[in-house]
């Protein structure tokens, strides 16, 4: 009993003088912000978002002591190696400062000093995100062959990822575009390019295996964009070729030899084709339907010759009207965006769900924008007809697939700003004026160790509502 | 019994030696072949499971062909041995010589199978090994003998007769543009990668390094790849994609050393002009006429 009592208070004795040298103690202060990885300084998140952990950016500090504390009320504390908040904490404090804001202290030790930094603030938004994941495909830099990849899902309240399709499961084959419809996990399309790949409609609780190459097409089914009422997906297809630049800052140019847009009806397995928006001297690309369904929206660039001028290609964003009870398109194509005039290419339009606005990807030409540093996103103001870079969100890096979330407050878009090669994913919302707020990257348990040691990209993320469960791939 | 005892000793420490000079002398571009990358990090053992981490730990070890082959020679002792051990039970002694030759079958049948899977692509990988070592001569020899069938293998040839002075260096680096048909398997992308480099093509040896590290078999990570891609990416001037690389091949037993070389040069960028290779690639890549590959 005497002994058991020894070594109780030995044992208190010890946690004490471990948790008080692990406290901040002598502290200098700094009249500086903090360096921390990622930069979620000033940023502003959805009430749902996962913590925004984070590390210093130098390697050397050992410890960092980090308090929170919310407009509206609620406190947060950590302590550790890297700010490590509990998920739960960080919930319940997000929840009471939803429309408030977040301040954020921070002291680290390095070489057994302690520093305490300029307080930062974290803004959450009056706007939930509405949304319950991000699902995405990982993969590795490859060009010919390709090696591991996978489509997975992340829930964006925490940071469990699993997997939808990994090629593990598949020996090897390559999996693309997992795109659902609005966010709607039922109604989905994916790609497998392997020996027996090809494209699987996901439609009410059907499963339809597509050939790769649609012989009413000759080729295949490539980027698609479901209909807001779900009969109705808009593919491209894509005939993609590739060069490599042996020169300076230039790495790859990928184009297209020939590409048209058409449209697939899920319930009578028909490819509705139409000449409008398969010319023959012009290549259309990147379908996206309005969200009321009565608009087709495309890119379209004159065909050139390949390779010598594979920088004349420029996409002008264009539109042509859409009849959802029949499938048929208009026929009349308006330019809302003409590349004659702008000189630069469009790609990847995206309306928003409440129709307010358009955002799409400009390059100087072509429209493989991950490959071109001066890929910017811009916002087309559909009511009143102006566009403007969004700078607010833009940096000297790509920055290319974008989508919003069902509410049309938030958007996410992929850039390679971390370190000029690997595609990560980046979040901001919109006000009522259009004006977005201060990116942040998609938070990781421990942000730093994760992004600095993964080998993958972050390549056709969107918005999910609910979680998908895994698909098994047979192939047939 | 005795005498019997060491008998048996001796064959079985025999079988090892030949194992071992089998792998060593005739197949040492089949035993390098087979190292994988194996990393001391959590990230890593989340990314690929107990079985590869522990086979990786040991594949790992074949960066030396001396050391692979002694695995290799291990490996099939250690299966003689079990299967000696087991049939022992026996305690026959009548048959004990009979079946002490039989518990070398198993083994062999491991040898036969190790052979058939490591020498799949054995010109590629044999013209690989002779190139990461210099001996021109060699490949010069062997291509005479018999014409490498691999577009690879013959890009290594005219490197070879290149450094060797048979050939002008316009003849080295005409057809080089053909990249997508020479690589065809991680070898030959290993090949293109050292080929690019060697014309002072940092982008396009860069591009084929990327798909050697796809392209490893059970998806497993490259150590040479790993490498080259952060030689590449110091000469472009991509550091913090350099460093991510150099963290990496930090916690290897083979490539540490390399890499902290390489964050001393990221450290002290002028390190880089000055050093005899990349400093004249980092020439070569600035001065290069933008020319597009397939």
């Amino acid at each position: 009993m005497k002994w058991t009592l020894v070594k109780l208070l030995m044992l208190m004795g010890l946690f004490m003088m471990t948790a008080c040298s692990f406290a901040p103690h002598d502290v200098e202060e700094v009249s500086s912000l903090p360096d921390i990885y990622p930069d979620y300084i000033g940023v502003t998140v959805p009430v749902e978002i996962a913590p925004l952990n984070f590390n210093m950016t130098d390697d050397d500090v050992s410890r960092m002591d980090v308090e929170i504390r919310g407009s509206k009320g609620g406190y947060l504390h950590t302590n550790g190696i890297y700010a490590d908040f509990d998920i739960d904490g960080w919930h319940e404090l997000l929840k009471t400062n939803q429309g408030g804001k977040l301040t954020v202290s921070v002291c680290a030790e390095k070489d057994g000093k302690w520093k305490r930094y300029c307080n930062f603030e974290i803004f959450v938004s009056p706007y939930p995100l509405g949304e319950w994941g991000l699902s995405y495909r990982r993969i590795a830099p490859g060009y010919q062959m390709y090696g591991h990849m996978g489509i997975y899902q992340r829930n964006l309240s925490d940071f469990e990822e699993t997997a939808i399709l990994d090629n593990k499961d598949m020996e090897g084959g390559c999996v693309n575009c997992h795109t659902v419809n609005r966010g709607k996990t039922d109604d989905y399309v994916m790609h497998v390019r392997s020996e027996h790949g090809g494209t699987i409609v996901g439609h009410q609780g059907k499963t339809d295996l597509l050939p790769s190459v649609n012989d009413s097409i000759g080729g295949a089914m490539v980027y698609p964009y479901w209909h807001p009422q779900g009969r109705f997906i808009a593919f491209s297809t894509n005939k993609t070729s590739q060069l490599f630049h042996s020169g300076q800052n230039k790495r790859i140019e990928v184009y297209d030899g020939q590409s048209d847009v058409f449209v697939y009806d899920t319930e009578t397995k028909a490819v509705l084709r139409d000449t409008l928006i398969m010319k023959k001297y012009w290549a259309e690309n990147c379908p996206a339907f309005s969200p009321d369904g009565k608009w087709l929206y495309f890119t379209t660039a004159r065909r050139q010759n390949y390779p010598q001028n594979y920088d004349k290609e420029k996409y002008s964003l264009c539109r042509v009207s859409f009849d959802e009870s029949s499938g048929k398109i208009g026929n009349q194509v308006d330019t809302l965006m003409n590349a004659s005039d702008t000189g630069k290419s469009i790609t990847w339009p995206r309306p928003s769900y409440d129709g307010r606005y358009m955002m799409y990807t400009q390059l100087d030409y072509g429209y493989f924008s991950v490959w071109h540093p001066e890929a910017d996103l811009w916002l087309l103001d559909l009511k009143t007809g102006e566009t403007r870079p969004l700078d607010e969100v833009n940096s000297d890096s790509s920055e290319s697939l974008h989508n919003w979330s069902g509410n049309s407050h938030w958007f996410f878009f992929t850039s390679r700003r971390d370190d000029g090669l690997y595609t990560q994913v980046y979040f901001a919302s919109i006000d009522e004026q259009g004006k977005a707020t201060k990116p942040f990257l998609l938070p990781q348990q421990n942000p730093k160790r994760y992004y600095h040691r993964s080998l993958y990209s972050f390549n056709t993320p969107d918005f999910i509502s609910s979680s998908v469960k895994s698909v098994r791939f047979i192939s047939q | 019994m005795t005498v019997c005892s060491h008998k048996k000793m001796m064959v079985a420490i025999g079988f090892v030696i030949i194992i071992f000079c089998f792998w060593n002398l005739l197949y040492p571009y089949a035993v390098v072949g087979q190292e994988r990358l194996f990393v001391w990090d959590k990230e890593f053992w989340q990314e690929y499971g107990p079985c590869q981490y522990v086979r990786d730990f040991f594949a790992q070890l074949f960066h030396f062909a001396w050391l692979g082959s002694l695995l290799l020679a291990l490996a099939c002792s250690g299966v003689q041995w079990l299967t000696w051990w087991l049939l022992s039970r026996f305690r026959n002694k009548k048959c004990e010589s009979y079946l002490f030759v039989a518990s070398f079958i198993p083994a062999l049948c491991v040898w036969y199978f190790m052979f058939v899977k490591f020498d799949v692509n054995s010109e590629e990988l044999s013209y690989d090994f002779l190139q990461r070592r210099g001996q021109w001569e060699q490949i010069i020899e062997k291509s005479q003998k018999d014409k490498p069938q691999s577009l690879a293998c013959l890009h290594v040839v005219r490197m070879a007769m290149h450094q060797t002075g048979q050939i002008s260096d316009e003849e080295m680096f005409s057809d080089l543009a053909l990249t997508n048909d020479a690589m065809t398997s991680t070898t030959s992308a290993y090949m293109m990668s050292d080929i690019y480099m060697y014309a002072g093509l940092v982008n396009l040896s860069q591009r084929a390094s990327f798909e050697a590290m796809a392209s490893v078999e059970d998806f497993s990570m490259s150590g040479r790849a790993l490498q080259r891609l952060t030689e590449t990416a110091l000469v472009t001037g991509q550091y913090r994609v350099a460093e991510k690389y150099i963290s990496i091949l930090e916690k290897t037993i083979y490539y540490r050393d390399f890499a902290r070389r390489m964050r001393q040069m990221i450290e002290n960028p002028s390190s880089i002009d000055s050093h005899p290779v990349y400093g004249s690639l980092k020439k070569a890549y600035a001065n290069t006429n933008d020319v597009l590959f397939n």
